[in-house]
């Protein structure tokens, strides 16, 4: 490896204000699941190496008013096995059991995959579907964005230089259920094609809101607009599903790669949106009784 | 005779030193003073080295030497075609070729190092299609030159044809007259059949030091299946005297095939005699991609007659082996892929022409199964599909057409040790093949299905063992078969231990050195349990011998009446009439330790040689190609996702005909990591190519089954077969390379049995498969 200097901050705002000092030379390093790929294979090295393992404080969840928060140095392990996610959005640990492997998960946070940026992200395709916002601090402030107008280009986010993001906040919904769909070619490989699905219901069992995003197909996490619209203000049945899939289909964001192509990863788009809404929608509504995937 | 070791699944001799970390590997390997090389590659398939400026690289701090193919004695070396340059000379062929090294204090700068050598490139024209460049007067010629190279084999057998500029052989098999068969066919299937690049992925890449001390005596430590092929290519492609080269391969992690040829040793001996220090060269795993060997990636054209009872009338096959930039052990594999089409059925009238050919890919070359695996992929497929097509079961279609004790196969050989229908039967009772897969659930639906299938081990080959008796009583063997993690050290050993009625805790195993232990061609072509475990019970029998005469003479009796166990001779009837072995040695004057007052050391040695007639040039044919064959039969049940197309193994069960089982348990160990190799071969392993760039040089992109994606504990069914082989060591075979052959068509008709779909190129991938069904229901693709 190259050289690089290694900052070691011990608390916030250590870490803000070595990101005021460097700025755009400055790379954050949590669990270095996804960071450590990029710099082993030379395409990136970051000049001021910043390590957020000694930072305390900022991995916690905790429960306020409906809303989950959850740290950012918080691991996919812990959020995983955290009782009261199980019981409240079971659709969280369903999904971080898909995350890697078992060493990826208990390295790995839920921040610094929010953060990468990469499109095939698991986490960031549920929790956008969940309506997550996240927390971005700076020695200028803090400021809270949906977490799904985050993502500008591949491996390009909004968080600027010299902003860390420290808070995941997920609204946990009444009447509502989730479900995140993947198909991976090995468990625990990046996506061919995921999606994350929530569905909220209310009077008379009507759809009230949906949202639905797809992952690992295009530059960026899409939020299938025109799917969701057609779920809204009917009955949640299986032709609707059916409908829905096939337009999250039609309208998502597809680039081909070396492997499938994109006829294919449509296909799956419509699989997966398919069986996300069915399995989501199993249970009679809300988080409690969410689907557990 | 009843046996005390053999047929037991006793521990492995380096199990300890390998679950503790003890076991030393070349990777892990430092030297006093040692220097880190490191390899600049071609970026291009296919360009002229216009100029090379290394002035730069040099004067940087910590960097002792860059070499071009400037600074090399030498000329091309090959595998019996002397094609390939130690270090590009004026071309490049294929991306990752090297082309320029370095060495440095640490591998970190030797890297920086390589950005800074200047080489101009004038790209050229490139051809990827073997069949496109097997072509006549293929546009792109990758060795304008093939026609001047030497041969170490005979030049008649290439079947060289200068309007075929790139075909580099060609193999004819040629038995009956396939016209006529196919005229009193009943049914004709022709089928055409690819197969992916793949990577061995052994766990430790390739690596080598090297070190020259000033007499010019080379040493070298590399992770190789062979210390001798390494020793004598490296003595070609340098100009080195073989006296002064010493071989070392310590524990060897994993090659399959892939570390039978020069790759990192060479240049690390070249870096070491510029610099005068001990050079590491430790591949990275995306250069193991590119720049050491893959298997060969094959269009397989196959056209049958069967009668309408199955029996197959006339086959014909046309083979276009994918070679990359250079021949290594494409030669052989050229010519040796046809071995696995003729030693599992009868067939009256056979055709097959099969052709080796340049292109601007990554160098072709051993891999487990050495071509066998992909025509049998070929073969196995069809046979299915003929089954279906004449309303036969597959197993029994296979059943009516295979090659029995004595038959003569289509090559003229009367075969010998075929437990191919044992096999068979072994598999469809462990897969419960008369009762049906489970029932579909959801979009999953399931089937079985079953291929068979062989491998033989090569001749001409030799083998050569040691075997000293110390003033102790105990057994060291000493031998050049690789341990490379298929427990060759521990077989060997139970053999010997088996031939002196000792404990294992008494035979030492000394493997891997060329200036202590003798010629051997190497752990390959699954040959060593046959041939060097021969010329460990003869180099047993040849001490021996000497321990009888010596003893006899001591014990005033004829060396015919005695005999050895527990570390004394005695006579036969007369056990108690008897010596130590300790006390054919005399005390040293201290009395410490003992030695031999006649003839040095109890030291037996022997050559185990396996010849092989000549083949009929003309016709291929030839009564004994082969030292031996194993056969085999694997069954399957998949899991067919009908919304997705994956696909996923569920159970499989293998048996194997290995002559005897010396270790079941090594035996097991082989066949489970072989299902492993044959399901990643058959469903996820693809290097992905682009212009002859490798798009996936890593374990994130290039997938290898993991145990997610293989069956578990209790899904997993092998059966050991042991029909006996009249040359075999206790009737022993080989395993090694049998054990992946028949995995991919098992796969491919279980699928067909679970959605009624044919895939015939490999790996199958999940896309292929929808598409597969979309095809069949008329949609269309989606």
């Amino acid at each position: 490896m190259e050289h690089c200097d290694y900052y070691a901050p011990r608390n916030l705002d250590e870490v803000l204000e070595l990101l005021e000092q460097f700025g755009e030379d400055a790379k954050l390093i949590a669990g270095g699941q996804s960071l450590m790929i990029l710099i082993n294979q030379r395409a990136f090295l970051p000049q001021v190496l910043v390590s957020l393992k000694g930072v305390t404080g900022i991995d916690a969840i905790s429960w306020d008013d409906g809303c989950m928060s959850i740290g950012a140095l918080a691991t996919h392990r812990s959020l995983e096995l955290d009782l009261l996610i199980k019981k409240k959005c079971p659709s969280i640990p369903a999904m971080e059991k898909k995350v890697g492997s078992l060493h990826v998960r208990n390295w790995g946070t839920l921040g610094g995959s929010l953060a990468h940026g990469d499109p095939g992200s698991d986490p960031a395709t549920l929790l956008i579907s969940l309506e997550a916002q996240v927390t971005l601090q700076s020695k200028r402030g803090s400021r809270t964005v949906p977490l799904a107008s985050l993502y500008k280009g591949f491996l390009q986010t909004g968080i600027a230089s010299d902003e860390i993001l420290t808070r995941i906040s997920v609204p946990v919904l009444p009447r509502a259920s989730a479900y995140f769909a993947k198909e991976s070619v090995r468990a625990g490989d990046m996506a061919i094609a995921s999606c994350g699905v929530q569905v909220q219901t209310g009077d008379q069992g009507v759809v009230s809101s949906a949202c639905i995003a797809i992952g690992g197909v295009g530059p960026v996490p899409f939020v299938a607009v025109k799917a969701a619209r057609l779920l809204t203000d009917g009955k949640p049945e299986r032709e609707i599903f059916a409908a829905a899939a096939a337009a999250a289909a039609e309208e998502a964001e597809v680039l081909p790669d070396s492997y499938f192509s994109e006829a294919y990863k449509r296909r799956l788009i419509q699989v997966l949106v398919k069986n996300a809404l069915e399995t989501a929608c199993q249970g009679n509504g809300g988080m409690e009784d969410q689907a557990n995937g | 005779m009843s046996l005390t070791v053999i047929g037991k699944s006793v521990k492995r001799l380096d199990g300890l030193e390998k679950v503790t970390g003890q076991a030393t590997f070349t990777y892990d390997m430092v030297l006093p003073g040692m220097l880190h090389g490191k390899v600049l590659r071609s970026p291009y398939a296919h360009a002229l080295i216009k100029r090379i400026d290394v002035s730069e690289a040099i004067k940087i701090k910590g960097v002792k030497a860059v070499v071009t193919s400037a600074d090399l004695q030498g000329g091309l070396f090959g595998t019996g075609l002397r094609d390939e340059p130690v270090l590009a000379k004026g071309k490049v062929r294929f991306q990752g070729e090297p082309v320029a090294a370095v060495a440095a204090t640490t591998a970190e700068i030797a890297e920086k190092a390589l950005a800074h050598i200047d080489v101009v490139y004038e790209e050229l024209p490139a051809v990827f299609d073997p069949e496109e460049a097997g072509r006549e007067n293929s546009p792109v010629v990758v060795h304008p030159g093939l026609f001047a190279y030497q041969a170490t084999i005979d030049r008649k057998s290439l079947f060289l044809d200068e309007k075929r500029p790139n075909v580099y052989r060609h193999f004819k098999l040629i038995t009956g007259n396939v016209a006529d068969g196919f005229a009193k066919a009943d049914v004709i299937h022709e089928g055409k059949y690819c197969t992916a690049m793949i990577q061995h992925c052994p766990l430790e890449p390739h690596v080598a030091i090297g070190k020259v001390d000033l007499n010019g005596d080379v040493t070298v430590w590399t992770s190789a299946q062979s210390i001798y092929v390494i020793k004598n290519m490296l003595c070609e492609a340098l100009e080195i005297s073989p006296s002064k080269v010493r071989v070392i391969a310590p524990y060897v992690g994993g090659a399959f095939g892939g570390k039978l040829s020069l790759k990192a040793e060479s240049i690390a001996v070249v870096l070491a005699k510029e610099t005068g220090k001990p050079v590491k060269v430790a591949f990275s795993r995306e250069e193991v991609f590119y720049g050491a060997t893959v298997r060969h990636p094959m269009t397989i054209y196959v056209k049958d007659g069967v009668t309408k009872e199955g029996q197959l009338l006339a086959r014909e096959i046309a083979i276009y082996l994918n070679g990359g930039a250079y021949s290594e052990h494409g030669l052989l594999v050229a010519r040796n892929c046809a071995y696995g089409a003729v030693a599992t059925y009868k067939v009256p009238n056979f055709h097959l022409h099969s052709y080796g050919v340049y292109t601007n890919l990554p160098v072709a070359g051993a891999f487990r199964g050495f071509g066998s695996a992909q025509v049998i992929w070929a073969l196995e497929s069809q046979m299915d599909i003929l089954a279906a097509k004449l309303g036969l079961d597959p197993a029994e279609m296979r059943l009516r057409n295979l090659l029995h004790e004595g038959d003569e196969s289509v090559m003229g050989e009367a075969m010998h040790s075929i437990g191919t229908p044992e096999c068979v039967q072994a598999v469809c009772e462990g897969i419960k093949w008369r009762e049906p897969a489970r029932t579909p659930e959801g979009p999953w639906c399931y089937g079985k299905g079953m291929a068979v299938g062989n491998k033989y081990s090569t001749a001409p080959s030799a083998s050569c063992a040691f075997c000293k008796v110390h003033d102790d009583g105990t057994v060291e063997i000493r031998v050049s078969a690789d341990e490379m993690g298929q427990g060759s050290k521990t077989v060997l050993a139970q053999m010997a231990a088996e031939e002196f009625q000792i404990d294992m805790a008494d035979i030492r195993v000394i493997t891997g050195d060329t200036t202590f232990t003798p010629y051997d061609y190497g752990s390959v072509s699954s040959r060593t349990t046959f041939n060097t475990g021969n010329a460990v019970l003869m180099a047993c029998r040849d001490v021996k011998s000497q321990i009888f005469s010596r003893a006899a003479a001591i014990l005033n009796t004829q060396a015919e009446d005695l005999e050895i166990s527990g570390k004394r001779v005695f006579v036969k009837n007369n056990p108690s009439t008897g010596l130590e072995l300790s006390s054919l040695f005399a005390p040293t004057y201290q009395a410490y330790g003992r030695y031999l007052r006649e003839g040095g050391e109890l030291i037996g040695r022997a050559t185990w040689f396996k010849d092989r007639p000549p083949e009929d040039l003309e016709t291929g044919r030839c009564p004994r190609p082969v030292a031996f064959w194993i056969h085999g039969a694997q069954a399957v049940e998949v899991g067919v996702n009908i919304e997705t197309g994956e696909v996923k193994v569920l159970q499989v069960a293998s048996a194997f005909d290995v002559g005897k089982a010396v270790n079941p348990k090594l035996c097991e160990g082989q066949i489970e990591g072989g299902v492993g190799m044959g399901i990643g071969s058959a469903l996820y392993e693809k290097m992905v190519l682009d212009q002859g760039v490798v798009m996936n040089p890593t374990f994130m992109d290039y997938k290898i089954p993991t145990s997610m994606e293989v069956p578990g504990p209790g899904q997993v069914k092998n059966f050991l077969i042991e029909v006996a082989h009249r040359e075999g060591p206790f009737g022993a075979k080989g395993l090694g390379e049998g054990v992946m052959v028949a995995t991919a068509p098992a796969i491919a008709s279980a699928v067909y049995a679970a959605v009624g779909v044919r895939l015939t190129d490999l790996p199958v991938s999940r896309e292929a498969v929808l598409d597969a069904l979309a095809a069949k229901s008329g949609r269309g693709k989606p």
